[in-house]
């Protein structure tokens, strides 16, 4: 559960994206606080994985997509008083498939940070040992790290890439489905990481499966395509939304997902 | 069920790729024999280390080999770093894909021009409106002008078929562009540029047409001293000038060893950049 001490870290506010005169998500807005999971739940086309985009302004990168409304990070808009390049350290994003640079382990989970800060080997090594063992993930390649990273399994280059954005310390992270392809042990071991996660950062989490909403989330924001717009249907704790959903699009979300 | 026209056809297909894949491969391999048969009876330490006399038919190639190992050096040091920017700029941080299309077209238009062209607009520009001279600088300077094209649509190649995972990835570790360009985009797409480089250089080394104008002469020149007005010997513009003294057997024989020689040349380029290549398309892999 949410501490009610815990304080408003991001907030987003009427946040509409459209590409040209297609609008892909309207007026959604919700809070996310310190030391919180909140995941954004829905069916494919309810623009979560967009909303997470333009959280770490990559969405800036597609010239047809138009955000309206505001996104603040700690009471400041990303869009006017972050640099983007801070900004995406700030708030670091998993994607949903693994994507692994060439080379070793050690070079993958530096690639990031290596160019923001500047670590002499034995620093290196004591962060890539961290951010390993935050993404349960030292223990099957402590004695390999200097292997390529293409031998590790599908599950094991997921947590990698967990490994690869906590390196960069950020305050935020975004997942996008980072289990939506993995198997049972890879999902419980990221949950895992997640919920040690929680007690120094606030994370948001994409995912379509409700019993993995229900294992790790405080809070649920649902979000529905109304003809081909996402929405936000409605917003609270998991216990709340599960037991008794006010809304007829949540309600028949649930009853799919049983 | 598969017709048995469809299998006929499919049959002659195949044979139809294999014979040109014989065709050429053959065409290749008997220029190659005829070349080391006629030129290697001529070939001899001597030969390699002297200078030449009596116009070419005695004496050794010594400075004609040198003279080709600058120009290839000097347009591998000009092209690299041109046809790098070039690429980068079409590929990057041009968004608009009409400048693309443009440049592309550009490009394509700059490959298409005779070498001839090339050498006569050289020795206009260069030599005479900006008094360069006849020199190694120009010669060079005309080659990788010339291999431009090649070298840049192979780099340009490269960063296209990258993964736009990996720079969406990068991007959103809080990577700058310049970070994401010597990172990702240069060490994998840097076989495919070697690649083009070696073809170019390769065209560029047996060239005698832009440089008979711009750089070399047939003879009186050794090791350059400056940068202007400082001509070189050449193999292309040797071979070019003995086989036209065929008549005498000995000039006739001098350029068969001179020709193979210079295919000796871009056999040893192509094998000095073959490490460096199957390095950096190790390296690119996941």
């Amino acid at each position: 559960m949410t501490n009610l001490h815990s304080s408003k870290v991001l907030s987003v506010k009427n946040i509409s994206v459209s590409a040209g005169d297609e609008p892909i998500v309207k007026d959604v807005s919700f809070d996310l606080y310190s030391n919180e999971i909140l995941t954004l739940m829905g069916p494919s086309g309810s623009g979560k994985s967009t909303l997470l985009r333009v959280l770490n302004r990559l969405a800036d990168l597609e010239s047809k997509l138009n955000v309206t409304g505001d996104v603040t990070c700690c009471g400041k808009s990303i869009f006017e008083n972050y640099s983007i390049y801070f900004l995406r350290k700030k708030i670091g994003l998993v994607f949903q498939k693994p994507c692994i640079f060439p080379g070793s382990i050690m070079r993958n989970v530096l690639f990031g940070v290596r160019h923001h800060l500047k670590l002499d080997r034995k620093e290196a090594d004591g962060l890539a040992e961290e951010v390993l063992k935050k993404a349960h993930l030292w223990d099957e390649v402590k004695d390999r790290l200097n292997k390529s990273a293409s031998i590790l399994s599908l599950g094991q280059k997921q947590r990698l890439c967990f490994a690869r954005v906590l390196a960069a310390d950020p305050e935020i992270l975004l997942l996008d489905e980072p289990t939506s392809s993995l198997d049972p042990h890879s999902t419980h071991e990221i949950e895992e990481a997640l919920l040690e996660m929680k007690q120094t950062k606030s994370i948001i989490l994409v995912t379509h499966q409700l019993a993995q909403g229900r294992r790790v989330s405080d809070r649920i924001v649902f979000l529905s395509s109304k003809e081909g717009v996402g929405r936000l249907i409605e917003q609270g704790s998991v216990e709340d939304l599960v037991s008794c959903p006010k809304t007829k699009e949540l309600k028949r979300y649930l009853i799919s997902e049983v | 069920m598969v017709s048995s026209i469809r299998i006929w056809k499919n049959q002659l297909f195949i044979l139809l790729v294999y014979l040109s894949g014989f065709i050429t491969v053959s065409l290749l391999f008997l220029g190659f024999i005829l070349l080391l048969s006629k030129g290697f009876q001529s070939l001899s330490l001597e030969f390699l280390l002297s200078p030449m006399r009596e116009g070419g038919i005695s004496g050794g190639i010594f400075y004609q080999i040198l003279g080709t190992l600058i120009l290839a050096i000097t347009t591998l040091f000009i092209v690299f770093p041109l046809s790098m920017g070039f690429a980068l700029v079409k590929s990057i941080y041009i968004q608009k894909a009409f400048v693309k299309k443009t440049m592309e077209l550009f490009l394509y238009i700059l490959n298409g021009i005779p070498s001839v062209l090339f050498g006569i607009f050289g020795f206009f520009f260069f030599v005479k409106y900006l008094g360069w001279g006849k020199s190694w600088f120009t010669g060079g300077f005309l080659l990788a002008m010339m291999i431009l094209p090649t070298t840049t649509l192979a780099l340009s190649e490269g960063i296209n078929r990258i993964s736009s995972e990996y720079i969406e990835n990068g991007l959103a570790l809080g990577m700058r562009k310049t970070q994401i360009i010597f990172s990702i985009i240069l060490p994998q797409s840097f076989s495919s540029f070697l690649s083009g480089v070696l073809l170019g250089l390769a065209r560029a080394v047996g060239e005698t047409a832009p440089i008979m104008f711009t750089a070399t002469i047939f003879s009186g020149a050794t090791i350059p001293t400056g940068v202007k007005e400082s001509p070189i010997l050449s193999l292309p513009y040797h071979i070019f000038n003995l086989v036209q003294e065929s008549y005498h057997p000995q000039a006739l024989s001098n350029a068969w060893g001179s020709s193979l020689v210079l295919i000796m040349l871009v056999i040893l380029i192509s094998g000095i950049a073959l490490p460096f290549r199957l390095r950096a398309h190790e390296e690119a892999k996941v």
